[in-house]
């Protein structure tokens, strides 16, 4: 049995992998349920990978609220600051689990934050882009060793988005296809689980995945 | 040349390096600047004496930018002195390179809080002045310098690579969210250019670095500066929230 460990389940579409992972009949563990990833390591000192989930911080709201307030601003920043920590130390734990293996998996969800933004959901490039940069150095220092870091980047599912919203930015939507039409959560997890089950062809990848013509940022 | 003596620049990481250049490059195009550096009055002494030439009136200060009180002051006492901040130039950063595995948290909690948090701060912090440096058309735009490690990754540099990739996020964000007021917010990403920080390197850590690019050879200081000055002025008044490579055609 293949464990998965998760920073958190509490994203759809962290939560949605983790039901598949478990549904092919492997198991998952969410940290935050049990103190943490190095509570989760004591548990489950042999991983198969670990998945870090789509951010929940909601930069750009956290933004406009804070613009004239200064320790609002200081709040702000004190956020991003916990998330980065947070993120890589998170990084840290799972590098040093999957060392000994020499082998396993790194997997950074992250939510596309232009389709966000025009569709009104939260939005976290900041940390979008720290994930992505994280990701291709950890790559680069450590594949030597069998080691598989990648972030897929999703545009927001069907299933995540009220249709009349979808109807009503279909404009702006134009920006990634003429008649964009968001993919289905089913669709994302397939690839994930064949991502996660089978291929090496990708690694320190930024994967953006979506209707039409997408790249991080846009 | 334009007269740019009623605009003010405030430009972090001033006295070294990139940051020397970018300050000697607003410096000869009339600006008075408010220039910050961390720790070395040594070399903010000989910064503001190499400047002399340019007859620029200058702001010096001293300021740990990891510390969020120190950014809001670093705005208060340019506001005080110059009354207005009408370019704002994020290039302070600090590095802690390593096996990332081995490394500690507190071992590069700085690097978080110095290259991701601190630009942040002092963009908010500044940004009423530079909104209303763009309603008097004077002019409103920030500056980032983030890297080529926050692009495409570099081994040994996991948390400032990190940081660096924040800043681009930052600069989406920023430039988002005031470009329908008029401030411009983009990035600059360098290569490898020769500064202090990397003729202390030894040559097998970047020589490979060398030979994937299509320029053959590091950029200079002044390279980087001339790039940073495009995007603070009108020049570049159509661009925002962009990321521009000053790295000699580095292929990865």
């Amino acid at each position: 049995m293949k464990v998965l460990i998760f920073d958190h389940l509490s994203s759809y579409l962290g939560k949605a992998l983790a039901d598949a992972w478990i549904q092919q009949g492997d198991s998952v563990i969410d940290a935050s349920k049990v103190g943490g990833m190095a509570c989760a390591l004591k548990d489950f000192p042999e991983p198969y990978g670990f998945v870090f989930t789509e951010s929940n911080f909601d930069e750009a709201s956290a933004l406009k609220n804070c613009q004239k307030d200064k320790e609002l601003i200081a709040a702000f920043s004190a956020k991003v600051n916990e998330h980065i920590s947070f993120f890589l130390e998170n990084c840290r734990l799972a590098t040093q689990a999957l060392m000994p293996l020499r082998k396993g998996r790194v997997l950074c969800l992250c939510l596309d934050d232009v389709s966000a933004h025009i569709l009104g959901l939260p939005e976290s490039p900041i940390l979008n882009e720290a994930r992505n940069s994280a990701m291709k150095s950890l790559s680069k220092e450590y594949s030597r060793i069998g080691i598989n870091y990648n972030t897929v980047v999703c545009q927001p599912s069907k299933e995540m988005v009220d249709r009349k919203i979808l109807s009503s930015k279909r404009n702006a939507l134009k920006v990634f296809s003429l008649r964009y039409s968001a993919p289905k959560t089913k669709d994302y997890i397939g690839f994930l689980l064949s991502n996660l089950n089978n291929s090496t062809a990708v690694n320190g990848g930024l994967i953006c995945l979506g209707d039409g013509v997408m790249e991080m940022g846009g | 040349m334009i007269n740019h003596n009623e605009k003010v620049v405030l430009i972090t990481g001033a006295t070294r390096g990139i940051g020397k250049a970018i300050t000697k490059k607003f410096a000869s195009e009339g600006y008075r600047l408010v220039l910050v550096y961390r720790s070395n009055i040594v070399e903010a002494q000989k910064t503001e004496s190499e400047l002399k030439q340019f007859d620029s009136e200058i702001l010096m200060l001293q300021a740990d930018l990891s510390c969020s009180e120190d950014c809001l002051s670093v705005v208060n006492r340019a506001i005080e002195y110059f009354g207005q901040i009408d370019v704002l130039v994020n290039n302070a950063g600090i590095t802690s390179d390593g096996a990332f595995a081995l490394m500690k948290p507190k071992e590069y909690s700085s690097v978080i809080s110095s290259n991701s948090c601190a630009p942040v701060l002092l963009s908010m912090y500044a940004m009423p002045y530079l909104i209303e440096s763009a309603n008097q058309l004077r002019n409103g735009a920030i500056v980032m310098m983030s890297s080529i490690a926050g692009i495409v990754g570099k081994e040994g540099q996991v948390p400032y690579s990190t940081t660096k990739g924040s800043l681009i996020g930052s600069t989406r964000l920023l430039a988002r969210q005031y470009g329908n007021q008029g401030v411009r917010v983009n990035a600059i990403a360098p290569g490898f250019i020769e500064t202090d920080m990397v003729e202390e390197l030894d040559p097998k850590m970047y020589n490979h670095v060398l030979e994937a690019g299509s320029l053959p050879r590091m950029g200079k200081p002044n390279e980087v500066a001339d790039a940073v000055w495009f995007l603070a002025n009108k020049s570049s008044s159509y661009v925002n929230g962009q990321v521009i490579r000053i790295d000699g055609g580095f292929l990865r």
